[in-house]
């Protein structure tokens, strides 16, 4: 048997079945931090490897293969994984504003579903300061590869 | 979505039908501008269009629909505008570029390296 993240789950799910059908009603409290534990553990083992996943299924940028220079969006998708890693600096570092961008689009999926009342607002200037960032960022780096 | 309100001669609101699928067109297109630039800019460029219809309709019976999604209709433009002229960019770029180094090298990547990198430590 191997752990990966969906059996550890899959065992959690299980113990909470178990409590259910009230097999183990001494060491309640126990089982419960047993299970909340497992649960917690199986969605860790699943995250790491939803980031191997990623890592290896990264898409490559045809610009930067044709003309051997950073397009606008080269190094998006090894800060989104810099992201979920938890190195915060170093995805700030390689792709600015990939935080914002994230940003917009989750607030955009919530503003779809609940529409704010100042929604459209804060989603047009976060937009702006994204798109900024971006071009600026971009200008930033192809002056520190002394490409003008 | 809030419920929607009854005009004063007692007709009821309703959303201008492509309010949100402009917003998310406009925003969607700087996400996928700076992957490849073309798709980019037709998502931008349709999100204009839509917006444009729909500002029309509004402009038409203002009292017919709901202020809320003209709203979301407004920056989902603001935002297309943005992305479109961020694509045009990219696109221009790539066209400078095909200009500057000609086609025959784009089919050559060795050489079109080689080149650049004579441009960069020039």
């Amino acid at each position: 048997m191997h752990f990966d993240g969906k059996s550890v789950y899959a065992a959690g799910a299980f113990c909470q079945g178990l409590l259910k059908q009230r097999y183990f009603l001494h060491d309640f409290q126990e089982l419960i931090n047993f299970r909340t534990k497992l649960k917690k553990l199986g969605l860790a083992i699943f995250y790491h490897h939803s980031i191997e996943w990623l890592q290896a299924h990264m898409l490559t940028c045809w610009f930067k293969k044709i003309f051997h220079v950073d397009c606008p969006g080269c190094g998006f998708q090894r800060s989104v994984i810099d992201l979920m890693k938890g190195n915060f600096s170093a995805s700030f570092h390689m792709y600015p504003a990939t935080g914002l961008i994230l940003f917009i689009l989750s607030f955009t999926a919530l503003h779809l579903k609940w529409n704010f009342r100042y929604g459209p607002d804060i989603l047009k200037y976060s937009y702006i300061i994204a798109a900024s960032v971006i071009i600026i960022s971009y200008l930033i780096k192809l002056k520190s590869q002394h490409f003008f | 979505m809030e419920p929607f309100p009854i005009t004063p001669s007692g007709r009821m609101q309703q959303h201008l039908p492509s309010a949100n699928s402009v917003l998310v067109l406009g925003i969607l297109s700087i996400v996928l501008c700076c992957c490849y630039g073309i798709v980019g800019c037709i998502l931008a460029i349709v999100a204009i269009i839509l917006a444009n219809r729909d500002t029309r309709l509004f402009h038409a019976n203002p009292g017919l629909y709901t202020e809320s999604s003209y709203r979301n209709l407004r920056s989902g433009r603001v935002c297309a505008i943005i992305g479109v002229c961020l694509s045009a960019l990219y696109l221009i770029c790539i066209i400078l570029f095909v200009v500057k180094f000609g086609l025959s090298v784009l089919l050559h990547p060795h050489e079109m390296q080689q080149r650049i990198l004579e441009m960069q430590h020039r």
